[in-house]
């Protein structure tokens, strides 16, 4: 806790700055999240942070809160840092994003610094709970340990009628010592270094209707597993998102290949009544080695807008763990058990805010 | 009977006027282009950040409980107001945009707006003055 007092210094030194100059703009999100496990005997919930409960009501594994700076430079050029501070992470902040911006042209601009692997559809906003519908995105779908790299990206936008194009390439390293997941699934000291990131994204919409691509392919280099007896892996991850909106009901669904590991995938839908939104939430994840790690979720859940800036969510999941139980440490493979003691219902509600 | 028709129709438009406010958008006097509602709505969503031909376009909010901003959102940019928060959240917290700059009330929009040819506002029709070109009503 004591090291949140740098973040809560910059904050307090950041507000008057941001009154004083129109250079400077100076906006942030969190959410407070509590969960607990009703049935089982615990469960990740975020995966690349590895926020786990049990059957504790715990408020401690998704609460987070960003704080991000945007400096104009001049009319092309901006400077964008991003702290945040998470629970999972004993809230000690850090900086998720660093950044330039440079507008080579209107419609196409170059990053360059730490920024987000754009894999998913969710990647670059995960952490933003007000941007939507569920109360986290979609746990088995979203279980990439490599979230950020070094590096640089450029964006260009364009439109053809009504259809509005976005597309990205990216390039860079990312070394994640102690990485979170894999230490915790391992049980012992994982690092990954992953070298010669290269990936590209092409997302088309239009008022109603959002399909986006991602391709990324890198190095990856790993210290601590012996997995499979292997160290170094060339990895490729394919990913699509769809999202169909027909007047206040919504279908989102994402598919994702990340070779030579695995495949993931949700299915959701939503229905708005003015400021309520209700939804139903399907994801699995399936480990190319049968029965190793499987498991699918299915989720219920509630969100409010309680202002235009803050919505409360209630959310009903339920796991079912076709593979190694990792609380009980017990591999499947020698232990069988096809109806898995893994299987977990958990309770979640929170508060997500962005000023 | 002609002229009480007549003032029963003045009536009926005032009040209809008054359930249904006419939003307008407005852009500085020296700008000629037309824009159509798509455009508009590129501009609000920052999916467009230049004029057909006037230069750079900036585009400005009223406050978030006016009736305006309600009015302009649903019409023009398709959104309700939180998920037009949530679309500059997005856009925001991933370094690729800042929200339009919230001013104070309609006669703020107004007077920025001529004296800026970057501006782009809407008002409520009745706060226009002539100081400002309208492109558009909704």
């Amino acid at each position: 806790m004591r090291k949140t007092l740098p973040l809560a210094l910059a904050t307090l030194a950041l507000a008057p700055l941001a009154q004083a100059n129109d250079n400077l703009h100076v906006s942030g999100f969190g959410s407070v999240i509590g969960a607990q496990v009703i049935e089982g005997s615990g469960h990740v919930a975020d995966y690349p942070n590895a926020g786990i409960y049990d059957d504790q009501f715990d408020l401690s594994k998704e609460t987070k809160f960003g704080l991000q700076a945007v400096a104009t430079i001049n009319d092309r050029t901006r400077f964008t840092t991003q702290a945040m501070s998470r629970g999972a992470n004993d809230f000690e902040p850090q900086v998720e994003w660093m950044f330039v911006n440079y507008a080579i042209q209107d419609d196409l601009e170059l990053q360059a610094g730490k920024l987000r692997v754009p894999v998913y559809y969710f990647s670059e906003y995960m952490d933003v709970g007000y941007a939507y519908p569920w109360i986290r995105v979609p746990s088995d779908a979203y279980s990439l340990d490599l979230t950020n790299f070094n590096g640089v990206q450029l964006n260009y936008r364009t439109y053809m009628g009504s259809v509005n194009i976005a597309t990205a390439v990216y390039a860079g390293r990312q070394t994640n010592n102690s990485d979170p997941l894999m230490s915790y699934l391992f049980d012992q000291n994982v690092d990954r270094d992953f070298t010669g990131i290269v990936g590209a994204t092409l997302e088309l919409s239009t008022d109603n209707t959002i399909v986006k691509f991602s391709y990324t392919e890198a190095d990856m280099h790993e210290e601590g597993t012996g997995y499979r007896g292997i160290d170094d892996y060339a990895i490729q991850f394919h990913d699509v998102y769809v999202q169909q909106s027909f007047g206040d009901f919504t279908v989102r669904a994402e598919y994702n290949r990340y070779k030579p590991f695995y495949e993931s995938y949700f299915a959701s839908g939503s229905y708005r009544m003015g400021k309520t939104t209700y939804y139903v939430l399907y994801s699995k994840f399936e480990l190319d080695e049968p029965k190793f790690e499987e498991h699918d979720t299915q989720s219920v859940g509630v969100r409010y807008d309680m202002d235009a800036r803050m919505a409360f969510k209630f959310d009903v999941t339920q796991m079912n763990d076709e593979g190694m139980d990792p609380f009980a440490n017990t591999p499947n493979p020698v232990n069988n058990d096809p109806d898995g003691d893994g299987d977990v219902v958990i309770i979640s509600t929170g508060i997500d805010f962005i000023f | 009977m002609k002229t009480l028709i007549r003032l029963l129709l003045a009536a009926s438009m005032v009040f209809s006027g008054a359930a249904f406010a006419e939003v307008v958008v407005i852009v500085h006097q020296s700008n000629t282009d037309n824009l159509d509602p798509e455009m508009i709505q590129r501009i609000f969503l920052g999916k467009t950040k230049g004029f057909p031909t006037a230069g750079k376009a900036v585009p400005l909010d009223l406050p978030q409980d006016s009736t305006a901003r309600a009015d302009f959102l649903a019409k023009v940019v398709k959104k309700t107001q939180s998920q037009y928060t949530a679309y500059w959240a997005k856009l925001m917290f991933t370094g690729k945009g800042v929200p339009p700059k919230e001013t104070d009330s309609d006669k703020d929009v107004v007077t920025l707006v001529s004296k800026n040819p970057s501006l782009i506002g809407y008002v409520d029709a009745a706060s226009v003055t002539p100081d400002v070109r309208v492109v558009a009503r909704f």
